[in-house]
């Protein structure tokens, strides 16, 4: 029978019906894919964790891969140019590389005029065709890391920490000759990743060389020019004529175990090594400066993770909640506990005053400000990385260094062309 | 009343029909001359297998080589463009070459071993399984495995391999960062893996050989040597033919431990074709020329295959 009451029963079931998916919805986390690197749990889960305590309504998925398989990975997910990942780790100078492909979501939109929060070398590597792509995690800076001990035993003086009195490569080479005692395995000078672009062209730029044209397309001129090759002959003196480095040590982790383990007497390294070497109490370790060319300028590597936003994701709320709380100084400076990189946010070193006491952070600060280069801003960086690669390790290894870069600049601007078209 | 079974309207019983149908099952069923639904049963899943992880990605790589991919992902139709480009390139032709050097020389090596090891674990001698087992276990590592083993033993400061040499006299080796060592010790670390692998299907083939024919040999006094000129190895065309077949086809392709240790390096040493087509495809995302590339390298590895098969298959009359 039709009664008021009958009718004001079927009236709220119906409504439940129609509200019951939203509510559902709401109760149940948007599950967002986070493509990112497997560093140690200890250095990122508790970042995760806290951002989804924060955000209950978005799940995060992880799929953590080793640095270069996940940039392979990348390669080949982007391409297949679906949904997944949602949200993604990028290497700052792959930033022109993914946005001229695609597969990044203009981030301007999200922040508006609210980026001036940003250290200028960050935002540079993550900004394309005058657009922020991708959002600056955390940066990076080389210092020396130097074993007192070695240095007292082998009676050398150890450099300054003052920038400006910095060594040059010149003396750094002539302490290195001395400390290093090849019968007791120890070498006189390190590098935590010889072979990559990050640290190998910082000793082209010192020398005051251009590595790639200005427009980024076009290498013959610059990876093969004079002051290149100069740079380069000191790099392979280092390993075939002074032998005072370690050939073929290409491991970041072998390297930082080499002067962990009293097997180096300097270190040339990003400051994300520290944590390792605050845990050795008997490894009496200092900072200096990076080195540079007597007659050229210091430059000293910069640019490090950022986050990519898909733009075919299906869940663009859930991930701009993800990429918005990144942003946030509390993020930032949570991360940096974690995880020892200079902060990307100019207030993080007001906020993190004691943290960056040390006097390691004083002279990154002052690199950031002064001698930071970010690596050349190219839409063909990943070839440019992958090519020069091998190059560097085979300058390394002895070979013809003309020759050499000679080669490794024709296989670039024939990668290259691709982009100019 | 008393329901009659359809059977004994026949004066048949049922236990005697079901007889009849089975040994009229069993004289159609001839094992050496099946049914072709019995063919069709065995072969249908093998075939499908073959068509959907072989025959057309072959397909999907030859058409996709007259393709090309813009940065947006978007294809347009090429004609032989990616092959014009590869051709041009010298580089290419050094890849090549250097695939060619590499298989000349390691594929016979490695057949050779094979054959060696297996004519020694082919006599039963006591304790030979372990033996053979020894001999097999490389094969049980990954391919990345072994390699990462091995660029660490070969690590020419922190490996053990340079004391060693060192110890002995020979001094310490470059390896891996040698121009001229790069290569051969690739091609060592492969006859370390598979001559093992190998050595099984050969040791299958030498059992396949029937014993009369090594007494009667043995009777007109043939010797050792004369045995395995006259008959091991005439006899043993086939499992030869086949495992030179096999190794060429699976050593063009070889690329994790070039993609592991040296990256094609040093200085392009060893730079293969399987390693350039994943460079091309991954690094360089040019997907057209690195179809092309894996194009060609089918075609090369089919005249290989081909030349082999036609200088080792049997001769009219073998067996």
């Amino acid at each position: 029978m039709v009664t008021r009451r009958n009718l004001l029963k079927s009236g709220v079931a119906l409504g439940g019906m129609v509200a019951m998916p939203s509510i559902l919805r709401a109760q149940t986390p948007t599950t967002i894919d986070l493509m990112c690197t497997s560093w140690p749990e200890a250095q990122q889960i508790p970042m995760w964790d806290y951002f989804q305590e924060k955000h209950p309504g978005v799940k995060l998925k992880l799929e953590r891969l080793p640095a270069a398989q996940m940039i392979s990975t990348l390669e080949v997910r982007l391409q297949a140019r679906n949904a997944l990942p949602d949200v993604f780790f990028v290497d700052g100078p792959l930033t022109p590389s993914y946005a001229v492909r695609g597969h990044l979501t203009p981030l301007d939109q999200i922040f508006g005029n609210d980026l001036s929060r940003y250290t200028k070398a960050s935002l540079g590597q993550g900004t394309y065709g005058g657009k922020l792509m991708s959002l600056p995690l955390f940066s990076s800076s080389n210092v020396l890391f130097i074993n007192e001990e070695l240095f007292a035993k082998a009676g050398v003086t150890p450099p300054s920490a003052d920038p400006a009195k910095r060594w040059t490569w010149e003396e750094t080479l002539e302490a290195a000759r001395k400390l290093t005692n090849a019968d007791a395995g120890i070498w006189g000078l390190t590098f935590e990743v010889a072979d990559q672009c990050y640290q190998a062209i910082t000793f082209p730029q010192s020398k005051g060389a251009q590595v790639i044209s200005d427009d980024g397309l076009k290498a013959t001129g610059f990876v093969d020019s004079p002051k290149f090759i100069e740079s380069m002959q000191f790099y392979q003196d280092l390993y075939v004529k002074h032998k005072v480095s370690p050939p073929g040590v290409f491991d970041n982790n072998l390297a930082t175990e080499m002067f962990a383990g009293g097997r180096a007497a300097m270190f040339l390294s990003s400051t994300q090594v520290i944590s390792t070497f605050q845990a050795r109490p008997n490894l009496k370790w200092a900072t200096a400066p990076m080195p540079y060319f007597a007659g050229g300028k210091a430059v000293t590597p910069t640019g490090s993770w950022h986050l990519g936003f898909n733009p075919r994701s299906l869940h663009k709320e859930a991930v701009t909640t993800f990429i918005k709380a990144a942003a946030e100084p509390e993020f930032v400076a949570k991360f940096f506990k974690l995880r020892p990189n200079p902060p990307v946010l100019n207030e993080s070193w007001n906020i993190l005053g004691a943290d960056l006491s040390a006097p390691y952070w004083q002279i990154v600060k002052y690199e950031m400000n002064n001698t930071a280069t970010p690596r050349p801003l190219t839409p063909g960086w990943l070839e440019y990385d992958s090519v020069m690669k091998v190059a560097f390790r085979e300058i390394q290894g002895g070979a013809d260094i003309p020759a050499r870069l000679k080669k490794a600049a024709q296989d670039l601007d024939r990668e290259l062309a691709k982009y100019k078209a | 009343m008393t329901i009659s079974h359809p059977a004994s309207t026949t004066g048949v019983s049922p236990t005697l029909r079901t007889k009849r149908r089975g040994r009229r099952l069993a004289r159609d069923f001839n094992p050496m001359a099946p049914t072709w639904g019995v063919i069709a049963i065995f072969l249908v899943p093998a075939i499908a297998l073959l068509v959907i992880f072989r025959a057309v990605p072959v397909v999907i790589s030859i058409v996709g080589s007259f393709f090309r991919q813009n940065l947006m992902g978007e294809r347009s139709f090429y004609g032989l463009g990616n092959y014009e480009t590869i051709f041009a390139d010298e580089s290419f032709w050094h890849s090549v070459l250097t695939t060619l050097k590499f298989n000349l020389i390691l594929n016979p090596i490695l057949v050779c071993i094979a054959f060696g090891l297996a004519l020694l674990t082919f006599s039963p001698t006591r304790g030979i399984g372990l033996f053979r087992s020894a001999l097999f276990i490389p094969m049980t590592f990954s391919t990345s495995l072994a390699a990462v083993l091995w660029s660490l033993i070969l690590d020419p400061n922190l490996g053990p391999a340079n004391p060693i040499l060192a110890a002995i006299g020979i001094g310490r080796q470059p390896f891996f960062l040698s121009e001229t060592q790069a290569l051969p010790t690739m091609m060592a670390i492969v006859v370390w893996k598979s001559a093992g692998y190998w050595m099984i299907f050969l040791l299958a083939g030498l059992y396949r050989i029937p014993a009369d024919i090594y007494e009667a040999a043995e009777i007109d006094g043939a010797n050792w040597l004369q045995r395995l000129r006259y008959i091991t190895i005439p006899q043993m065309r086939r499992p030869l033919a086949f495992v030179l077949v096999a190794t060429t086809s699976v050593n063009f392709l070889f690329f994790a431990p070039i993609y592991i240790i040296t990256k094609g390096g040093p200085n392009g040493a060893t730079d293969m074709l399987m390693f350039r087509t994943y460079e091309s495809a991954f690094v360089f995302i040019n997907w057209g020329r690195a179809l092309a590339l894996s194009t060609v390298l089918l075609l090369i590895i089919c005249v290989f295959a081909a030349i082999q098969l036609r200088l080792l298959g049997s001769r009219e009359g073998e067996d």
